[in-house]
């Protein structure tokens, strides 16, 4: 099965980047080969909505489930109605998460772990509506 | 003649002003408080309200028998409300600012028009003054929609004292739509005055004539004063940081009306901006 993880960068060695919707790359691993692939996340970029971009992101991957460290509601919904898993990692590298996936160790995400415009958090009043 | 009362930063006293603005001009007044998110103008107002009607915006919805799975619609939203996921089209209405675009680019009409309340605008009267009042729903996140329903409102009147939201953003350039003159309420801090020195850059963006009045004045180190004189901002009044307007404004009282002696200063301002834009225009024409 592939695992798309969001990260920091685009290899093994990359780490973990919390944040689900504005991560700088989804590595995708094969979980029985151990094939890498890097897909640079389009969606940090977007003024809002950008969990949603990128969780469709992640389903054009062929991936079957997602290892991030945030995620709200919106892109959780886009990525159950595809039918894929998330499960959340506080940290690491990228080969770390993938072992701790084998091996059963990572927790599957059910609720947000964040509300709606989590990655705004903090910007304050004018960041509401634009 | 339509004028903005912004600030940049909150709670400098924009409704404070709106209000004693309007209850100094008394006649021909209308007050649109266009601070759709927080509005308040009405505790110092207290109006009598004789109206009150939903506010709407358009949102696609998803007829799956007649869509061509091209995807397009997707694409062309610029808000990341669509999501493609198999046969299925996504909706995100809390994400959806109305444009249309998705409609018009759904050839097969898969996806047609429908509309969900947002807000509301109450209108009503407060003696002479009439006084309208956008409010945005909980959770909702297009001011500017409720804030263009609040500025139709006030095609006829004569005296328009737009009492616009804090900040800069979406919200501050629709209540600045279209006004004459653009008052800055100033509180003499230093967040006071980064905040205006922002706004004051969107002014001149806009090319929206400005003046200042600084309020709570004596508070700080008369920064707003030494930064206008700098770059020939004209001050329009000096409110002082005084214990009864701050318990009158507290209490839900026009302080203008417990210290009528404002009054006539409040008249003095709105004639000084006519003053500047009938200049305005002769020197240009």
């Amino acid at each position: 099965m592939k695992l798309a993880i969001s990260a920091a960068g685009k290899d093994r060695e990359s780490r973990l980047d919390s944040r689900f919707g504005r991560c700088a790359y989804f590595v995708v691993c094969d979980t029985e080969t151990g094939e890498v692939q890097a897909v640079p996340n389009e969606a940090g970029e977007a003024g809002g909505g950008a969990g949603i971009k990128a969780a469709q992101i992640v389903v054009g991957t062929g991936a079957g489930a997602l290892v991030t460290g945030n995620i709200g509601p919106n892109a959780l919904e886009v990525l159950q109605r595809a039918g894929l898993k998330s499960y959340v990692a506080e940290g690491g590298k990228v080969e770390e998460i993938v072992e701790a996936f084998n091996s059963g160790r990572l927790r599957e995400i059910t609720d947000p772990t964040t509300g709606h415009h989590g990655g705004l958090r903090g910007s304050g009043r004018g960041a509401r509506s634009r | 003649m339509m004028v903005a009362v912004a600030s940049g930063k909150g709670g400098t006293g924009k409704t404070t002003l709106s209000a004693a603005l309007a209850d100094a001009l008394g006649d021909e007044v209308i007050l649109l408080d266009c601070d759709v998110e927080e509005p308040n103008a009405a505790l110092l107002m207290h109006p009598e309200w004789l109206d009150r009607y939903p506010v709407h915006t358009p949102v696609p919805t998803f007829r799956a028998d007649d869509c061509t799975q091209c995807g397009e619609c997707v694409s062309v939203c610029a808000y990341n409300a669509l999501a493609k996921i198999g046969d299925d089209i996504l909706v995100f209405n809390q994400l959806c600012h109305g444009c249309g675009a998705c409609l018009y680019f759904c050839t097969p009409r898969a996806l047609t028009e429908d509309y969900r309340q947002i807000g509301s605008v109450q209108c009503g009267h407060s003696g002479n003054v009439r006084v309208v009042e956008g409010r945005l729903n909980l959770g909702e996140v297009l001011a500017p929609v409720v804030i263009k329903a609040v500025k139709r409102e006030c095609k006829d009147a004569s005296r328009v004292i737009v009492d616009s939201p804090p900040g800069t953003s979406c919200p501050v350039i629709a209540a600045l739509d279209g006004v004459d003159f653009c008052v800055i309420v100033a509180e003499d801090s230093a967040f006071g005055l980064h905040d205006m020195q922002a706004l004051v850059e969107v002014l001149r963006v806009l090319q929206i004539p400005f003046g200042v009045v600084v309020n709570r004045a004596g508070l700080g180190d008369d920064r707003v004063l030494r930064f206008c004189e700098r770059e020939g901002i004209r001050v329009l009044e000096s409110i002082p940081f005084d214990r009864q307007i701050a318990r009158l404004t507290g209490r839900g009282y026009l302080f203008t009306a417990e210290m009528p002696e404002w009054r006539p200063k409040m008249r003095r301002i709105w004639s000084e901006i006519e003053g500047v834009l009938s200049g305005a225009r002769n020197s240009s024409a």
